[in-house]
């Protein structure tokens, strides 16, 4: 059941009856209590009656303005090319590998600190300073497998790159 | 941002799961298969928010594409189809803003029809769904994308709301004015029409 309007309450009837309007006017107001509240309302409201004839014949013109026939062949051709290698971008697959390569570039980072450090002091001197260094890799690694960053943001991140941002804007006048 | 849909918008399992997971795992005859179950969908919804059939053929086809070479993204947090139609409407977002750009057509204006070819019934009909077709290009996009997927796609209104990432009120609100202006672009038309002539 819709959430029920309460014509009483609210300052605006027909606006409140906006969830009901819609649903009549594509045929999917199944239930018994709603439709009899909106007859009861369009009983005495021509503004509404006059809603209604606009959302059922609007629906109407779009349910059959749009027929559309495949060409044929399209989901072979898709699945064809689903299979297809794809671009050395896509195979790359940056996203993976900026994740995964993580602990890489760590022990990298720390090979090469150890071979600077190596080349420029005694290990006696770098002992201190190698100790931070790993400590501070073995952070970063965990903060890298860590659950806040798994699965959570690995889809974010896919998410990304399929969804644009909504830039239609304008005012939402939520009816519920 | 448009955020990912959540179980809970649908709350029903997802009966595209079987063929969904032998996709993943490169199943040629599965990714057919779901083609083959949302190609009308898919081009439609693509057809009513791009206004062209060829280029709605195009949008279709790269939405499908994106969809399957990044399934392992799609963790089954909303319906596949859902996801599926998200992919579609970024896709035809993308499409309009480039067109639009590449033309430097302004998109909302007035109907422009040439109504000199009606003839025969079936003239009549075409010239119809037409003026209905332009009538809908003079939507703003977040109403017209909230009519296709009701009217065109006949998706629920969950559904909607999962697709578009907003509330259920908000789809219901869009719905209302855009299928109310659409009447009034379709009902004032003629009348404009006879005005300039």
């Amino acid at each position: 059941m819709t959430a029920p309007p309460d014509l009483h309450h609210d300052a605006d009837p027909c606006e409140a009856l906006i969830a009901l309007l819609v649903r009549a006017g594509d045929g999917s107001l199944d239930d018994a209590g709603d439709r009899a509240r909106l007859d009861r309302h369009l009983a005495s409201c021509a503004a509404c009656r006059e809603a209604l004839e606009a959302q059922q014949a609007a629906h109407v013109a779009l349910a059959t303005s749009f027929d559309v026939e495949p060409p044929l062949g399209f989901a072979t051709r898709i699945a064809a090319q689903v299979q297809a290698p794809a671009s050395w971008f896509d195979r790359f697959d940056f996203r993976q590998w900026t994740w995964r390569a993580g602990p890489v570039a760590a022990g990298l980072a720390l090979a090469a600190w150890l071979i600077a450090a190596s080349s420029e002091t005694t290990i006696a001197s770098a002992g201190g300073d190698l100790a931070t260094v790993a400590d501070a890799v073995v952070a970063a690694e965990a903060v890298l497998w860590s659950d806040a960053m798994d699965e959570a943001d690995l889809v974010s991140l896919a998410w990304d790159d399929t969804v644009q941002p909504d830039t239609t804007g304008g005012d939402e006048a939520g009816a519920q | 941002m448009v955020p990912p849909a959540r179980p809970s918008d649908t709350g029903e399992p997802d009966p595209d799961e079987p063929l969904v997971a032998r996709a993943r795992r490169g199943d040629e005859g599965a990714v057919r298969l779901l083609v083959d179950r949302y190609q009308r969908r898919v081009i439609g919804l693509a057809w009513g928010l791009v206004g062209d059939h060829a280029d709605a053929e195009d949008v279709a086809q790269e939405a499908f594409l994106r969809a399957f070479r990044s399934l392992r993204t799609f963790r089954g947090q909303s319906r596949f189809r859902t996801w599926l139609f998200q992919i579609a409407i970024n896709t035809a977002r993308t499409h309009r803003r480039t067109r639009a750009r590449r033309q430097e057509e302004a998109v909302g204006g007035s109907i422009d029809l040439d109504t000199t070819a009606g003839g025969g019934s079936l003239e009549q009909a075409v010239i119809a769904r037409d003026r209905i077709h332009r009538a809908l290009e003079t939507l703003p996009a977040d109403l017209r994308e909230a009519v296709v997927l009701r009217d065109v796609n006949g998706l629920d209104y969950r559904e909607i709301a999962a697709a578009l990432g907003v509330p259920i009120g908000t789809v219901e609100s869009r719905i209302f004015r855009g299928r109310a202006r659409l009447r009034q672009a379709l009902t004032h038309e003629p009348h404009d029409q006879g005005a300039r002539r």
